[in-house]
């Protein structure tokens, strides 16, 4: 069951049993005992993990009128209707609102739109290497990491944690597991 | 070799043979895997056009030694019609070329709760903020992976 904010709580005795539509909630939204009915519009549609509701309740509200707790809890709620998209644009738009939110911020960076230009560099021989040793040994070490550096192989063990501890992470190493 | 457009445009700028293997000791169904570089480690990933983001399994991101205090923590995502826990972060992600040039973008990768979830599976390339950067193709004749920045 998913654990809403103290501030949202839909479960709670003012809805009682009433479970209303996405449209009611935000007609009401002007009530003189405004419990934040567009809030909890948007909790109801994580709750349901319905994204076609969180994007009507989202579109609702009007954002310029909120405090970053509020675009914070959106985001959460935005992820867990499957609203992804949603999710970035509210980052986007509430870090724009409240530049001082750091948590907005982080939010906004991790979930923008890719911008920074692409880096290349030239190819790297020992992928294919690598990839011939694997198809050659992959019966031999099915189930298991194993560390490859230029088509040989350093080390096999249950888990990567062993072979990091004794390879350390060096981006010329590959550490895949067998399947 | 790398394919062209019509005007003679490089259509990709990298390629590499991919593997066509199972994603899981309890899988027999194929997948297109290659190897990728998530920061400075090197790893395989399979590619999943109808998913988003980068996967990242928790072994992998202890190994990289995430900051947690960079990350977006999540109670709750919607994955595939699964609810999960786990943490997004921005990450370099590089796409490995045995021909033409390697590849380094920017990807959001969620790593689920090692606590939530099981561990072993690979790393996965999703689509949103992920592949969605990339032109990409693949020739299944010649399993070769064809990759290269869109315009």
């Amino acid at each position: 069951m998913y654990h809403h904010a103290s501030t949202v709580d839909i479960n709670g005795s003012r809805f009682g049993d009433f479970v209303p539509a996405i449209g009611e909630l935000s007609a009401q939204s002007t009530a003189t005992d405004n419990p934040d009915y567009g809030m909890a519009a948007l909790a109801l549609a994580a709750d349901n993990h319905d994204e076609q509701a969180f994007l009507a309740a989202s579109a609702a509200i009007d954002w310029r009128r909120r405090d970053a707790t509020d675009f914070l809890q959106a985001i959460q709620w935005a992820l867990a209707a499957g609203a992804h998209r949603a999710a970035g644009v509210l980052a986007l738009r509430g870090a724009e609102s409240h530049p001082a939110a750091d948590k907005l911020l982080t939010a906004a960076r991790v979930l923008a739109p890719q911008t920074t230009p692409a880096a290349y560099q030239s190819a790297d021989s020992s992928v294919a290497l690598n990839r011939s040793w694997l198809k050659a040994h992959r019966g031999q070490y099915r189930g298991r990491w194993v560390a490859l550096s230029n088509g040989s192989l350093l080390g096999s063990a249950a888990t990567l944690e062993e072979l990091t501890s004794r390879f350390g992470v060096n981006p010329q190493i590959l550490y895949t597991r067998v399947f | 070799m790398l394919r062209q457009l019509s005007t003679g445009e490089a259509f990709a700028t990298g390629a590499v043979l991919y593997a066509y293997i199972p994603a899981s000791e309890r899988e027999e169904t194929p997948r297109v895997t290659i190897d990728i570089r998530i920061g400075d480690l090197q790893t395989s990933a399979f590619v999943d056009t109808g998913g988003i983001y980068l996967i990242c399994p928790p072994e992998v991101a202890a190994a990289l030694n995430f900051d947690p205090v960079e990350a977006l923590q999540s109670e709750q995502v919607l994955l595939r019609g699964e609810i999960v826990q786990g943490a997004l972060y921005r990450v370099p992600l590089t796409l490995l070329a045995s021909e033409g040039n390697t590849i380094t973008i920017e990807a959001t990768a969620f790593v689920p709760n090692p606590a939530t979830t099981r561990s072993n599976f690979p790393c996965i390339l999703g689509m949103y903020l992920c592949l969605e950067r990339l032109r990409f193709a693949i020739d299944p004749l010649k399993e070769v992976f064809y990759f290269g920045e869109a315009a």
